[in-house]
């Protein structure tokens, strides 16, 4: 009984690696074929040498930091309020940020298609306050897709941190008031080093999910904000160029690998591990 | 920040609670209020989405449900019950196993294997699914139900895995071989001891895999096959395409059926014994 | 992380789990099974609700894929040797594409009843023409006037962010912008005009995601202008809202749309019933009425007054029908300058 048994772990580990590792190894070597059938990093010099391509990598990934910002600085203060909450509010603002989780991504896309039209509530409160002369839509703008895009990747900050909040030491919250540091002060000296892990680990969620949200990306965005999930997809389904695909699809793989990377180590971090 | 806000307590005590109780609760608004609109749009009476609906009727629910005009909604909707439902009892079958001979094996081959198989977690699946689809092209095989069932496992089953994982390196070990010194056969030690221990991480994960397969578009966007279309596209499409009410009533029983769920939930955790 | 909270009530979805070896069942009998892909909307909704029964009295299954006509390529090019289509729908552009990657077959005439029906230009070997497609620009006259061009879109200020458009992997948008060039002093050799115009307008045009992408716009009162099918006007026309058809000046560009036999289709037998089915006199009478208003091919099938209402069978013989192969040229080229300059 001391010698473990480790085959019911085979299966799985056999079909990622057949299912999962295979096709990408495969998406690699197809990026490294040129368009004239020789091999190399032609198609990758070629995407990094157009100013358009660079602008479409560097967009994505400002998306996915700007919103990943974004929500945590909204999520902050309903965190705090969840630590100060009594049981019924907690339940409630758990139910809250458990409901658009589980409603499907194409609600929470049709919702702010509403929310942000020319005859939705912002652009008509806009024109009633007389601030714009016709009312105006936010659909198909930046700012319209970024409040979507916050708005829809909040629970998965939300609810990591939910998750370790509820373990968090309160004793040592109620030391530094003691010693007479103010609400503010308390709060992020004891209770934010708490939470760090978890929210980091909500950050790579959060940024995976931003950088990557083909739908969002393209109902709310529209066809002016490209982002390189629908630069694959049209390089696929409006330009035939498979090759090219795979170079792009092994950068966006790259470059969001590296943030989130940087992220782990970054949770990995002994000082904060200490906390957690 | 902090240590201005100290020099003054009564300044400070009283922005903290403006921003944790009114920045909170517009917060939570933020968070919420979108998934409202979305149910009231659903009982729109208009032809046009405007906001805030012109009248109410239930015209809608009524299209959702006609048996002709909908079909293809109906049919799309069977489509992804089944793929949902396959996924579930392939990664169960495969993942659960895994995770209970992963948590029981010596620490370093779990931490060294742990990262990988959580992997398709936060690659972008758009990227497996492209992949996957030229893989298949390569051998000169076509989508089907199959390609979409694989897709849909290799990319949730990491959901399951950390569930199961993290019941089972909770659980205790001596119980087993407590069990197994007893003279307890493999099988009955796995069916009395291992197992009830690791059944509600089993649970939540098919829970979150059924959840995650049945909104899926990024898998099937290349791995679907194109004459078994699955509800996300359908209504990606209705969304993008032909903007009619019918998303908006789709929008409102997914609602529903979410929000009975966790009522149900929070009835369920009320009684069980914290 | 988040799995406490959902730990306890997991027995619904193991329950319903349970269930699913009966959800699964074998594909029905090979052979029977058709795919024939169509554009999405009411393309795909008028061809399932008329062609699927009276194909299932005949004993094919058949299922209807919709599919706007770049991505039906995509998806025969990804899948060569087991061919995801039996049949595909699409315009001349496409068919040029098609034809030169050797994934579509030339047909066998005489295993189509209604053939000879037909008017002669849409008897093409490489399959029938179902209908004409005719182009113009929808408007909606509760908010702005009749365009009198594409001219107008461009200069007169009434139209200012109310007038959406399309990239060039709509076969709609190429048509429209290559007219619109042509007006400007361009060619298809020459495109420089257009991308100047486009420029210099683009924060006055909405651009959409897709050709029926307007329509949802449009629906929303985002748009008010947007170029268009008879088809699509007929079909806001049928959800209850106000837009007309407005004929360009410059003249009406057409496109005929056709079934295509995919080389290596599963069942050549049903596509030969699914095309003899969608060109008879039944299903071409059926469409030709609200909502899909679509011009008959067949000579026995006279206009409905929907179309009337468009245009007359002389306007649909004299509108410009574009030169393909010369477009086809370009067209990567042109698709990709578009999305270069109108991204933000």
């Amino acid at each position: 009984m001391i010698r473990k048994n480790l085959i019911p772990a085979w299966p799985l580990i056999l079909a990622m690696v057949l299912f999962f590792t295979g096709p990408l190894v495969l998406l690699f070597g197809i990026s490294l074929r040129g368009p004239d059938g020789s091999w190399g990093f032609g198609n990758f010099a070629t995407f990094l040498s157009d100013g358009f391509s660079r602008k479409v990598l560097f967009d994505t990934l400002w998306l996915g930091l700007r919103v990943t910002a974004l929500v945590s600085l909204v999520c902050l203060p309903l965190v705090m309020l969840y630590w100060h909450a009594g049981r019924r509010m907690r339940g409630l603002i758990l139910i809250g940020t458990l409901l658009p989780m589980l409603t499907s991504n194409v609600v929470r896309t049709f919702a702010w298609v509403v929310l942000l039209g020319r005859n939705g509530p912002i652009g008509q409160s806009l024109a009633g306050l007389g601030l714009v002369e016709r009312p105006i839509s936010m659909l198909y703008t930046e700012p319209g897709l970024i409040i979507a895009l916050v708005q829809i990747e909040m629970p998965f900050l939300l609810l990591p941190v939910f998750a370790v909040i509820n373990r968090a030491d309160r004793a040592t919250l109620d030391a530094a008031e003691t010693i007479g540091a103010g609400p503010w002060r308390a709060w992020f000296t004891t209770i934010l080093p708490q939470i760090l892990p978890a929210v980091l680990a909500g950050w790579v969620l959060v940024f995976a999910g931003a950088t990557t949200s083909y739908v969002t990306q393209s109902v709310i965005g529209g066809a002016r904000l490209i982002f390189l999930p629908q630069y694959v997809y049209r390089q696929v389904g409006v330009l035939f160029q498979w090759p090219m695909a795979a170079t792009i699809s092994i950068l966006l793989l790259a470059s969001t690998g590296l943030v989130m990377l940087a992220l782990a180590l970054l949770s990995r971090n002994e000082r904060l591990q200490a906390h957690g | 920040m902090a240590e201005k806000r100290t020099l003054e307590p009564g300044f400070g005590a009283w922005s903290y609670r403006i921003f944790v109780w009114g920045g909170g609760l517009l917060m939570l608004a933020y968070l919420v209020l979108p998934i409202c609109v979305a149910l009231l749009m659903s009982f729109n009476s208009g032809a046009t989405l405007a906001f805030p609906p012109k009248g109410l009727s239930l015209r809608w629910y009524a299209a959702l449900l006609d048996p002709v005009k909908s079909a293809p909604l109906h049919l799309a909707a069977l489509n992804s019950l089944k793929v949902a439902l396959a996924t579930v009892v392939v990664v169960t079958l495969i993942t659960a196993p895994a995770a209970l001979a992963l948590a029981r094996g010596p620490r370093r081959l779990t931490s060294t294997v742990e990262p990988v198989l959580l992997a398709p977690l936060v690659l972008p699946a758009l990227v497996y699914s492209l992949s996957a689809l030229l893989a298949l092209s390569l051998l000169g095989l076509g989508t089907s139900f199959w390609t979409i069932l694989i897709g849909h496992s290799m990319v949730f089953a990491p959901l399951m895995f950390r569930t199961v994982l993290g019941l089972a390196q909770r659980q205790s070990v001596s119980l087993e071989e407590a069990s197994a010194t007893l003279g307890a056969s493999r099988l009955r030690t796995f069916v009395r001891v291992s197992l009830p221990g690791i059944l509600p991480g089993v649970f939540a994960g098919a829970f979150l895999v059924f959840m995650q397969s049945l909104d899926n578009v990024d898998v099937t966007l290349f791995l679907g096959n194109p004459g078994q279309t699955m509800l996300p596209m359908r209504l990606f499409a209705m969304l993008e395409e032909s903007l009619d009410g019918r998303v908006a009533a789709v929008s409102g029983l997914l609602i529903l059926a979410a929000a009975l769920l966790l009522i149900t939930l929070q009835r369920f955790g009320g009684r069980d014994a914290r | 992380m988040t799995l406490d909270l959902t730990r306890r009530a997991f027995t619904l979805a193991g329950l319903s789990a349970l269930a699913t070896p009966a959800l699964i069942r074998p594909a029905r009998a090979a052979g029977s099974k058709i795919v024939a892909a169509t554009f999405p909307g009411s393309w795909e909704d008028a061809y399932r609700s008329t062609l699927t029964p009276t194909q299932a009295q005949e004993g094919f299954d058949l299922t209807i894929a919709p599919a706007l006509a770049q991505d039906q390529i995509a998806k025969l090019m990804a899948s060569r040797n087991a061919p995801p289509y039996d049949a595909i729908l699409v315009s001349p552009g496409q068919t040029d594409v098609l034809i030169r990657n050797d994934l579509i077959e030339k047909i066998d005439p005489t295993r189509l009843k209604n053939w000879d029906k037909l008017m002669p230009a849409a008897q093409s070997a490489w399959g029938p023409h179902v209908t004409i497609e005719i182009n113009g620009i929808a408007y909606n006259p509760d908010m702005v006037d009749e365009p009198t061009g594409y001219k107008a879109l461009f200069e007169d200020p009434q139209y200012d962010k109310l007038v959406a458009f399309t990239g060039f992997e709509q076969n709609a948008a190429v048509m429209a912008w290559t007219e619109i060039n042509k007006l400007y002093g361009g060619s298809y050799d020459n495109m420089q005009p257009v991308w100047e115009l486009i420029a210099k307008n683009i924060d006055k045009l909405t651009i959409a995601t897709s050709g029926d992408n307007q329509m949802a716009l449009y629906q929303q009162g985002e748009i008010a202008v947007f170029m268009c099918s008879t088809g699509n006007v007929a079909h806001l026309n049928d959800l209850g809202l106000n837009c007309k058809f407005a004929k360009p000046a410059s003249g009406v560009p057409a496109v005929p749309v056709t079934i295509h036999m995919v080389k290596g289709a599963s069942n050549p037998d049903g596509v030969y019933a699914y095309m003899d089915a969608a060109i008879s006199a039944a299903a071409q009478t059926q469409m030709a009425k609200a909502p899909t208003a679509m011009i008959p091919m067949n000579t026995d099938v006279p206009y409905s007054d929907e179309i009337s209402a468009f245009i007359t069978p002389e306007e649909v013989a004299k509108a410009a029908y574009p030169d393909w192969v010369a477009i086809n040229k370009h067209r990567a080229a042109w698709t990709e300058q578009f999305d270069r300059i109108v991204a933000m």
